[in-house]
């Protein structure tokens, strides 16, 4: 069995669902990131993990065993939050050295302990500072160590690096992996930042209005997004509302507005309704009449690196991304040919709520 | 926090606020009862003091006897003459203060609100040396000979109002400062730039945005000038008795312990009432303002 | 930032003219030689200075009110951080209702305190007891302790609590260590503020001080209703000179207007 397993999580404040039915199992050592939008549940399940949420119904176990019922104080996991939380009145060494206190380990091993932690997070000049007379992205490595010092079972991060600049923010994404790689500490991230967590995660974990959308590893989950709101939120999508007419080799015919769309897909039989969607930088453009279907450039954004176009079509609006290679590249208002691949067309369920 | 049962997180917080739940109910809520009830009762010199019972006599001497009126009426004007100086003084001076330096600022401030710390009797002491009829005032304005007899200002409705503003003025400067503070300060420069002159800001941006402020301060001191009474009683005297010292005298000069007990309890209610209605009316006015 | 115009300093200056005329004529006055009140026209003297140590009347009510800011500072704040514990971390029922409780000593004029308070005491046979002087002060001065206390709470960021729990300290330990430490400005703060709220207190003291345990401003008080004379002035003068060091103090760590924000009701 896995070493963190969530079994039916749920949270109900009064009659608001926060988190519903969560169930999901990580791998001793594993990077895991809980992503979605703001007010998704994913700070309340952190904090069921941590304990200082009580879950409405489900249960946590750690290495085989139900914590649920446990204090925080007896967890033994580290927790990271977004504001650093670092105790103000003491000094960075007595900050980390905390959790050893509390677990009474002796002076001379805390001392060494809290050495060794600091200098993991290359910070073990400032041990005799105060909090305040760092950075944010400094306060942030005080409270990871604090956080790794106890050898903790799991280590929660909620949200670290939000509050952080972004160039700060993309260096610490890099230690933080790397100094986790090397503890081979388990870990769960919180994160609004759907870039973050693909870059940091072994696997994400999408959240959306409270449960859990879809588990993956990171490539997987972009090409192979289990429903809409997954496959909106790891990037942009051209999504539209399709019907399947046949099915023939494990390549449907969809038809969207009297466009018909080439998909492989095996799940759906023909007369449902569907969402079709391409990603923007899957597609490219051709002589009119030459691709699947034509359009005329509305907006061209130049972005350095890249081209965003926007194409009105008679189904409606496609984004389309181009790499910027140097050459010119077509006007706001041409018409254009829009071309893709049938490998790259996903066919997803229907919200049956919409 | 963490997790406890039920029961025990649901009491908390009862736990918690016991100590001074207890201390209240003790100490403040059975002796305004006890006042509340002794207004009641009766005075009655020849048959031995206060007799228990239950009357209306004190409150239809109090509201019909014209010495009473004048006095509660006294009281009405000297409170609402201190506001408005204290409103028309303390709010420039607010003013003037936030458009300091910050060094500057923080000396004035010392300098205006300093005198809170100090006790209402030295302040008041102040102004007795300053205004008596051998005081400083008239010596200097006799001896430089602006004057050929003293200026009557002790015993007087201009010592008290002076001596009242003095005291009070700082709630009223501190009350706007905090609205001020919550000012956006470029909200002033975006007015400015769209061609307002500074009067215009001053009076369209500035003036409406500090008003809540203005009206809590003008609400704190009228009722602490209603309830004054250290600085009436030492620069009014019997001559210009108001309600706080006329129920000082009934305790404590006649005996009459219902009579006085009536008297705060009118005046308890008119305060009551008087920060009530003026609060909903805050309230509505600004309700938009501060959602 | 504007600048303020020349009128505007002007009307400055005569402001803090007037706000500190009172209080350095005083001061003034205290150094007089003579035996009456007048300004120390010849030379400054210290008569009136040496003259209140010969006076144990006001010396033993110096002491009194100290004890008595003391005693009535502690016990409020030591009651109020409970409670703003409470009304900072707890949703309850009636939280909103007891806050408002705890508030509302300020709507009680003093006057109608000290009447209810000396009712009281009498009835229950504690007048001129010192501990009856302490729980009136405390009664007055709560609303002040408990509103910069609860600020100093609400103002807390409540995940270091979290963080020092799940480093495993338990409730005892995260108030002692962390909680505490941390909203120690804030009750440092209220407390001095409510010495000074009691020991500057006349109005409601007027009725409960008995002959034997009169507080400073009430003997100050009833001594300047007879007679105004240059002793009382040099003890003003050195009370104002207290009060600018315990100010500077103050302003030194928490800038006056904030502490004193809470003053108002
Ligand atoms: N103590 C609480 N009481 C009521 N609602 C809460 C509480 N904590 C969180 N919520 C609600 O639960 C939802 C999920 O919150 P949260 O887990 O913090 O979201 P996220 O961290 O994904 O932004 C939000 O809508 C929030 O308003
Ligand atoms: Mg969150």
């Amino acid at each position: 069995m896995s070493f963190l397993h969530l079994e039916g999580l749920t949270k109900h404040f009064g009659d608001f669902v926060a988190v519903e039915e969560v169930n999901l199992t990580v791998e001793k050592g594993e990077f895991i990131s809980l992503l979605g939008p703001s007010g998704c549940g994913k700070t309340t399940t952190l904090q069921m993990i941590a304990g200082f949420v009580n879950p409405t119904k489900g249960k946590i176990f750690i290495d085989n065993q139900d914590i649920t019922e446990l204090k925080p104080s007896k967890r033994n996991l580290g927790i990271v939050f977004q504001s650093y939380a670092l105790f103000h009145h003491m000094t960075i060494h007595d900050n980390v050295a905390f959790g050893l206190e509390m677990r009474n380990i002796n002076k001379a091993e805390c001392q060494e302990r809290v050495i060794e932690t600091l200098s993991l997070v290359h910070l073990e000049d400032f041990a005799h500072r105060f909090p305040r007379e760092l950075s944010g992205g400094q306060q942030q490595r005080v409270a990871l160590a604090r956080a790794l010092v106890i050898n903790p079972e799991v280590l929660l991060l909620d949200e670290p690096l939000s509050a952080l600049d972004a160039k700060i923010r993309e260096d610490m994404q890099i230690e933080l992996r790397s100094i986790q790689r090397r503890l081979g500490t388990t870990t769960i991230l919180v994160t609004h930042d759907q870039s973050e967590a693909m870059a940091m995660s072994d696997r994400i974990a999408v959240m959306n209005n409270g449960r859990l959308a879809q588990v993956d590893r990171p490539h997987r989950a972009y090409e192979h997004p289990g429903d809409n709101f997954v496959s909106n939120f790891l990037g942009k999508s051209n999504t539209f509302k399709g019907q399947v007419k046949d099915v023939s080799d494990g390549t449907a015919r969809i038809n969207a507005s009297g466009v018909d769309f080439l998909a492989r897909n095996d799940l759906f039989e023909p007369g449902t309704t569907v969402n079709v969607s391409v990603r923007p930088e899957k597609i490219q453009f051709c002589e009119p009449g030459k691709g699947q279907i034509d359009g005329s450039i509305s907006t061209r954004i130049f972005l350095g690196n890249q081209w965003v176009f926007q194409v009105d079509s008679d189904i409606g609006e496609f984004v389309v991304v181009g790499q910027n290679t140097g050459r010119e590249v077509v006007e706001e208002g041409h018409k254009v040919g829009l071309n893709w691949s049938e490998r790259e067309v996903r066919v997803l369920p229907m919200e049956n709520q919409a | 926090m963490s997790q406890q049962s039920d029961t025990l997180s649901t009491a908390r917080p009862y736990l918690l606020s016991a100590p001074a739940l207890l201390l209240y109910v003790g100490v403040f809520m059975i002796p305004l009862i006890m006042t509340f009830m002794l207004s009641f009762y009766t005075f009655d010199i020849t048959r031995g003091g206060i007799l228990s019972g239950f009357s209306l006599e004190n409150y239809t001497e109090v509201l019909s006897d014209s010495y009473f009126h004048k006095i509660f009426l006294r009281t009405f004007v000297l409170s609402i003459l201190v506001t408005v100086f204290c409103v028309l003084l303390g709010t420039p001076e607010a003013y003037i203060l936030h458009n300091m330096s910050s060094r500057w600022k923080s000396i004035c401030m010392l300098a205006i609100l300093g005198p809170l710390l100090v006790s209402v009797v030295v302040r008041t002491l102040g102004w007795a040396i300053l205004i008596g009829s051998d005081g400083l005032i008239n010596n200097t304005l006799m001896a430089l000979g602006l004057i050929d007899e003293p200026i009557k200002l002790m015993f007087t409705m201009t010592g008290l109002v002076i001596a009242l503003v003095h005291v009070l003025i700082p709630f009223m400067v501190l009350s706007v400062w905090a609205a001020l503070q919550k000012l956006d300060p470029m909200v002033e420069s975006a007015g400015q730039s769209l061609g307002a002159s500074s009067f215009t800001v001053l009076r369209k941006i500035v003036l409406p945005q500090i008003m809540p402020g203005v009206l809590s301060g003008s609400l704190i001191v009228f009722a602490l000038t209603a309830s004054a009474f250290a600085t009436p009683s030492i620069l009014g005297g019997r001559r210009l008795k108001v309600v706080a010292t006329t129920a000082y005298d009934e305790y404590l000069g006649t005996l009459n312990w219902p009579l006085g007990a009536a008297i705060a309890v009118l005046l308890l209610l008119a305060n009551i009432l008087i920060i009530t209605s003026y609060n909903k009316f805050i309230e509505r006015k600004y309700a938009q303002a501060f959602k | 930032m504007r600048k303020n115009t020349p009128l505007a300093l002007v009307f400055n200056a005569l402001f803090l003219t007037f706000m500190l005329a009172p209080l350095v004529v005083i001061c003034l006055v205290a150094f007089t030689s003579k035996g009456y009140i007048s300004l120390p026209t010849d030379g400054f003297s210290l008569r009136w200075f040496r003259a209140i140590l010969d006076n144990p009347h006001f010396i033993d009510a110096f002491y009194l009110s100290l004890m008595l800011g003391f005693a009535s500072a502690t016990i409020a704040v030591s009651i109020a951080v409970p409670a703003s514990l409470a009304f900072a971390r707890y949703k309850f029922t009636g939280r909103a209702a007891i806050m408002a409780f705890f508030l509302s000593p300020l709507m009680v004029p003093h006057i109608v305190l000290g009447v209810s308070f000396l009712s009281f005491l009498t009835k229950i046979g504690w007048y001129g007891s010192f501990m009856g002087l302490v729980f009136t002060h405390v009664i007055i001065i709560m609303p002040y302790a408990l509103r910069l206390v609860l600020s100093s709470i609400t103002g807390l960021d409540q995940s270091a609590e979290s963080a020092a729990a799940s480093l495993g300290a338990s409730n005892w330990v995260v108030f002692r260590r962390v909680t505490l430490p941390m909203i120690i400005p804030g009750v440092a703060g209220g407390w001095v503020l409510s010495f000074i709220t009691s020991f500057d207190e006349v109005t409601m003291s007027v009725f409960v001080a008995s002959p034997s345990t009169t507080t400073l401003p009430v003997r100050m008080y009833e001594h300047i209703t007879e007679t105004i004379d240059p002793l009382i002035a040099s003890l003003s003068a050195s009370l104002i000179f207290i009060t600018m060091i315990v100010m500077l103090i103050l302003d030194r760590f928490y800038g006056l207007d904030k502490i004193l924000v809470g003053k108002g009701k």
